[in-house]
């Protein structure tokens, strides 16, 4: 076990999950010598973007083992996994379970979001009242109202809170033991602001990506401790900082993209620590997460981050979550009852 | 064992009443026989669990490789079928093969049988997913539209209600994927002749290409056998809109499988609707605008004195491929649409429709878990040439109990060489002399089968004591099976020296930015396939040691074959496997070859890289557990626990390759052993085979020949020195 890690990247598909999966093959290989055999198990919900992002990375691989000669050997794996539906969610737990003995991280990357544009009369406002925080935050993305999933949870909800919860209740037992790593990826624009305790469900907010993202970190506060001391496992929190991610670069053309970039280095040169821009950069603090975090010196109450300099040089960050342990707790018990009614509905689920 | 239809309280045929049938040309049909009179086969009770007592050995576990290889050998030969010589198999895997023979019987109104309804819901429900529910493209796929919907459809029009809990099941997972709009092409063409979907939504496929002619380089004559045989029936099918009439079931059918009411959706903006589970290769935009272009021509321009034009070309074309196969047809999806133009062409009581039902039972086999339906109608030479091969090259040609199993299978094969030419005009080679990869009617040469079956008749009639043999088949028909593969490989620009599978490689590659199917890779034209060169290789080589006959010719054939197979070596030591699970096949076919004309791991790196990749993959406990979705990803994934299958196949490349690692052969062997049934037999494991990149298919008979091969081969290190 100790020289076979595997790691499971949730919507590898996507420019950080990528960056995330090169990262780990290349400083697994670099600094960890004493690991032989490394399986990176992607998932996606569809089969083709799954083939996509394996090419990619074999090639990579083969690039990498070519010019440092390095001995790790990579394998790749996947899951077709949509975490708007619960019974997907329940596949993908059997599935892991009959194919794995054990998962070593686990980098729950994927997020779902309804990112359906770009306000631009907003974004105008915004480039001149308050220009840092605009493109920061993204205060002109459009999202809508909170929309349902085919479960009849708020979408977002679901898939950034519920699922991956739901998933590691089930496999805790088989697959995850003493040691492995649950990475938690947020984001910098979760604030407290968006939380509704009338609405933990989120199907009324506007701004259900945040609002999600926050109640996740609200849920890492309330389980990490239990997991460690139980079970040791590890549960690390971070935001990978403002960087061209596919939540939204997919939506624009090439003058929103152009000015987005100018926006984005204008930041940096102003001193946000938070504009990582490229993939590459924000995929820091999950890896270090992943491969460096200590929980006898580092905190897991912290929220890590990828951050830089105003030149562009690696740095990682430490922030303090800004929540209530009431809140915590009530996303939890909330969590917990869902927990048990799908356990109910899905009892009978599997026929083999 | 409890399977989920007799948890379900479903009903089931009684299982001891089932026989296989054969005829001498290795036909197997599955009859139910209510009086229970007849005697079963052994390859009956074995299959169908009933009553099957082959002889056990003593000890339970053989003490050692040649023990263990002799009793799968001995497993083997009492399973043989007596009659025609070849060793039955159940070949099942894909999902999408029924829908053909369920469309086509309630298209022509030929009505199921009580029993195969039974049986068939009973397979279809028991491969549904365990978890969702639903089905994919194979019993070992995500569940996608396409799997899910048909397999849907055939239960209820087989008489399931919509309310039975596996239906409602797969039919929540078919609405959270969209519902049946998703389908890819040809379910939107099942659908369509169902009346269940509507052709306006079905991208062209115009049967006026085959009036072009012949020099176009995208003309039908020139694509893959299977997808022309597919396209010439589906063309017809959709430019005459053929569908069933409308009646309450299926209006009901109608209202269970989409996410909108059925007469809300407007079909002809679906063209390209697919399901993101389901879209294993996107369109290109060239394919997209020939589409656009294509419906069109047919929505405005196609007169109607060319249609008619197309039609008796394609019902002529079809005739034709009818006498050339028997009324198999290529496989069973062509030849169910061919059996529905042939009803509308012809009459549902025509002669020519009483010869198609008359081949049906050829593609249905019978398992515990119900009736499926076989990719082809068996695998009857392909299996029956290496249990052949495999029994002498493990050293027991001359022993006196595998005479009779070597005598009736070599027989077979002899009775299955072609000795016509196909219709002139229909767009077929040369084919008197090669052997297919199932029966002699089904009439399509196949290069590897030729291969392999000429050089299991040399192996068989030049064994002492077996010369008696060589009077049944002449040297001149051995000559003709030599031409017919010398004329089978590539000598153009492209892809010299390799063989691929049915024919040469007569289209450009760049048609296949025109696969319309978006489920299957590579399937516009042939392809080089590094097993097919391999098989190629081992065949003439092998016949050079006992004939001269084009003796230079088959030189620089085998010589042009190696350089391919060694520039296709992937850089860590692999090669990809299209016709099995994946590089551990392909690995060992090449590594055959190769150790055929002097290249061993003592003097090529070529085969070092080989073994080195090989060697690595070997787990704790000695075996090798390659994964079906190696083929998928193009890059070797571990399946969750060692299987015998790959075990031996590695097994037999790191022999012949003379690996030099010792302890890596022995753990393997050991595997093996401790693997095998007190009987001789192996259990069946992870499916062995795979098509097009992303169908698993099942391959029975290789954990009985394959293992004795392997474990033949290794208690000869030992036995040799």
């Amino acid at each position: 076990m100790e020289n076979h890690r595997v790691a499971l990247v949730t919507g590898a598909n996507g420019y950080l999950g990528q960056c995330i999966c090169r990262r780990l093959i290349t400083e697994i290989s670099t600094d960890h010598k004493e690991v032989e055999k490394l399986t990176i198990v992607v998932t996606s919900r569809t089969f083709r973007t799954v083939t996509a992002i394996v090419k990619d990375l074999q090639s990579f691989t083969q690039k990498l083992q070519l010019k440092s000669k390095c001995k790790l050997q990579v394998s790749f794996d996947y899951l077709l996994f949509d975490q708007t539906d619960m019974v997907s969610v329940l596949t993908a737990s059997y599935q892991l379970q009959k194919r794995f003995t054990h998962l070593d991280y686990i980098f729950f990357n994927s997020s779902h979001s309804q990112m359906g544009g770009i306000d631009y009369w907003q974004a105008t406002k915004d480039f001149f009242t308050n220009p840092i925080r605009a493109f920061t935050v993204g205060t002109f993305k459009i999202q809508g109202v909170a929309r349902k999933s085919g479960d009849g949870m708020g979408a977002t909800f679901e898939a950034n809170v519920f699922a991956p919860y739901f998933l590691v209740q089930h496999i805790k037992e088989s697959l995850l033991h003493p040691g492995s790593r649950l990475i938690w990826i947020s984001t910098s624009i979760s604030l407290p602001e968006f939380f509704d305790p009338n609405d933990i469900g989120i199907e009324k907010s506007e701004h259900s990506y945040e609002c999600s993202k926050y109640e996740l970190e609200l849920l890492h506060q309330a389980t990490y401790k239990q997991l460690y001391e139980k079970d040791g496992i590890q549960s690390w929190l971070l935001q990978p900082g403002v960087f061209k991610s596919t939540t939204f670069v997919p939506t624009m053309n090439i003058f929103m993209y152009i000015s987005m970039l100018v926006m984005f280095y204008i930041c940096r040169w102003f001193g946000s620590p938070y504009h990582c821009i490229y993939p590459e950069l924000a995929s820091n603090a999950p890896i270090w997460c992943a491969l460096k975090a200590d929980p006898k010196v580092d905190s897991m109450a912290i929220k890590y981050g990828s951050s830089t300099s105003r030149l562009g040089s690696e740095r990682l960050m430490r922030s303090n979550v800004d929540f209530t342990e009431e809140n915590a707790a009530l996303v939890l018990d909330y969590v917990k009852g869902l927990e048990k009614e799908w356990d109910e509905k899905l009892k009978d689920q599997v026929l083999e | 064992m409890e399977f989920p239809s007799d948890k379900y309280g479903m009903p089931k045929t009684d299982h001891t009443k089932w026989r296989l049938t054969t005829d001498s040309f290795g036909r197997q049909n599955w009859i139910y026989d209510e009086t229970n009179m007849s005697t079963p086969s052994n390859f009956t009770r074995y299959q169908m669990k009933n009553d099957f007592n082959p002889p056990q050995f003593e000890p339970k576990t053989a003490p050692n490789a040649r023990e263990a290889a002799f009793r799968s050998f001995k497993f083997l030969s009492h399973i043989q079928d007596e009659d025609s010589g070849i060793f039955p198999c159940q070949y099942g895997g894909p999902m999408f093969l029924l829908i053909g023979y369920v469309t086509a019987k309630y298209f022509c109104k030929i009505p199921f049988t009580e029993i195969e309804k039974i049986e068939i819901c009973r397979y279809i429900v028991n491969r549904a997913h365990p978890v969702d529910g639903g089905w994919g493209l194979h019993t070992y796929g995500d569940s996608t539209v396409f799997g899910t919907s048909i397999n849907y459809v055939i239960l209820r029009l087989l008489g399931m209600s919509a309310s039975h809990p596996a239906l409602v099941k797969a039919r929540s997972k078919l609405m959270r994927m969209g519902g049946a709009i998703g389908n890819p092409m040809w379910g939107k063409a099942y659908l369509s002749i169902l009346n269940l979907y509507d052709w306006s939504g079905v991208n062209p496929s115009p049967p006026e290409f085959w009036m072009l002619p012949y020099c176009v380089p995208f003309h039908p004559g020139r694509w893959w056998v299977h997808t022309r045989a597919i396209y010439l029936p589906m063309g017809y099918l959709s430019m005459n809109r053929c569908k069933c009439e409308l009646n309450d079931l299926l209006q009901e059918i109608r209202s269970e499988i989409y996410t909108k009411p059925y007469n809300s959706i407007d079909f002809s903006k679906h063209r390209n609707t697919v399901c993101g589970v389901d879209l294993y290769y996107p369109h290109s935009k060239m394919l997209d605008f020939a589409n656009s272009m294509l419906t069109f021509y047919e929505k405005r321009i196609r007169p109607d004195w060319l249609k008619k034009k197309a039609s008796k070309l394609v019902i002529d074309l079809i005739m034709d491929d009818m006498k050339n196969t028997d009324y198999l047809a290529i496989a069973p999806i062509s030849n169910a649409l061919n059996a529905m133009v042939i009803c509308v062409e012809k009459g549902r009581d025509s002669p020519e429709m009483e010869k198609v039902t008359f081949r049906w039972p050829d593609f249905l086999f019978m398992t515990s878990e119900g009736m499926l339906m076989s990719g082809t109608n068996g695998v009857q030479v392909w299996d029956v040439a290496f249990a052949l091969q495999y029994c002498c090259v493990a050293g027991f040609a001359q022993n006196p109990e595998f005479k009779d199993m070597l005598i009736k299978g070599y027989r077979f094969l002899v009775r299955s060489q072609f000795d016509t030419e196909c219709v002139e005009g229909s767009f077929r080679d040369k084919r008197s002399g090669g052997w297919p990869f199932s029966t002699k009617p089904q009439g399509f040469t196949v290069s590897d089968c030729t291969a392999e079956s000429i050089k299991a008749i040399l192996m068989v009639q030049n064994t002492p004591g077996f010369e008696f043999l060589k009077d049944e088949i002449s040297t001149q028909r051995l000559h003709d099976g030599i031409d017919v593969l010398l004329s089978l490989q590539n000598k153009g620009k492209f892809h010299t020296g390799a063989f691929a599978s049915y024919e040469l490689i007569k289209g450009p590659e760049i048609l296949e930015k025109l696969n319309p199917a978006e489920v299957f890779g590579n399937i516009m034209v042939e392809y080089p396939y590094v097993e097919c060169t391999d098989s190629s290789i081992l065949g003439l080589h092998h016949f050079t040691l006992h004939d001269p006959y084009r003796q230079d010719e088959i030189t620089d054939a085998i010589n042009s074959a190696i350089d391919y197979i060694i520039s296709f070596q992937r850089p860590d030591g692999s090669w990809y496997g299209s016709w099995g699970v994946c590089f551990t096949y392909a690995g060992m076919f090449a590594l055959e070859a190769l150790s055929t004309q002097g290249y061993f791991y003592s003097n090529s790196k070529v085969v070092q890289r080989a073994c080195h990749f090989l060697a690595s993959k070997q787990e704790d406990d000695g075996g090798f557990a390659e994964d079906f979705r190696s083929c998928e990803l193009f890059s070797y994934v571990k399946h969750e626990q060692s299987e015998v299958v790959p075990t031996a196949w590695a097994l037999i490349a790191l022999l012949l390759a003379k690996y030099p690692e010792r302890s890596v052969l022995n753990k393997a062997a050991q595997f093996l052993i401790n693997k095998q049934n007190s009987d001789g037999s192996y259990d069946a494991g992870h499916v062995e085979g795979v098509f097009n990149h992303s169908c698993a298919i099942e391959y029975p008979n290789y954990k009985f020949y394959f293992c004795g091969k392997a474990l033949g081969l290794y208690a000869q290190l030992d036995e040799n020195n």
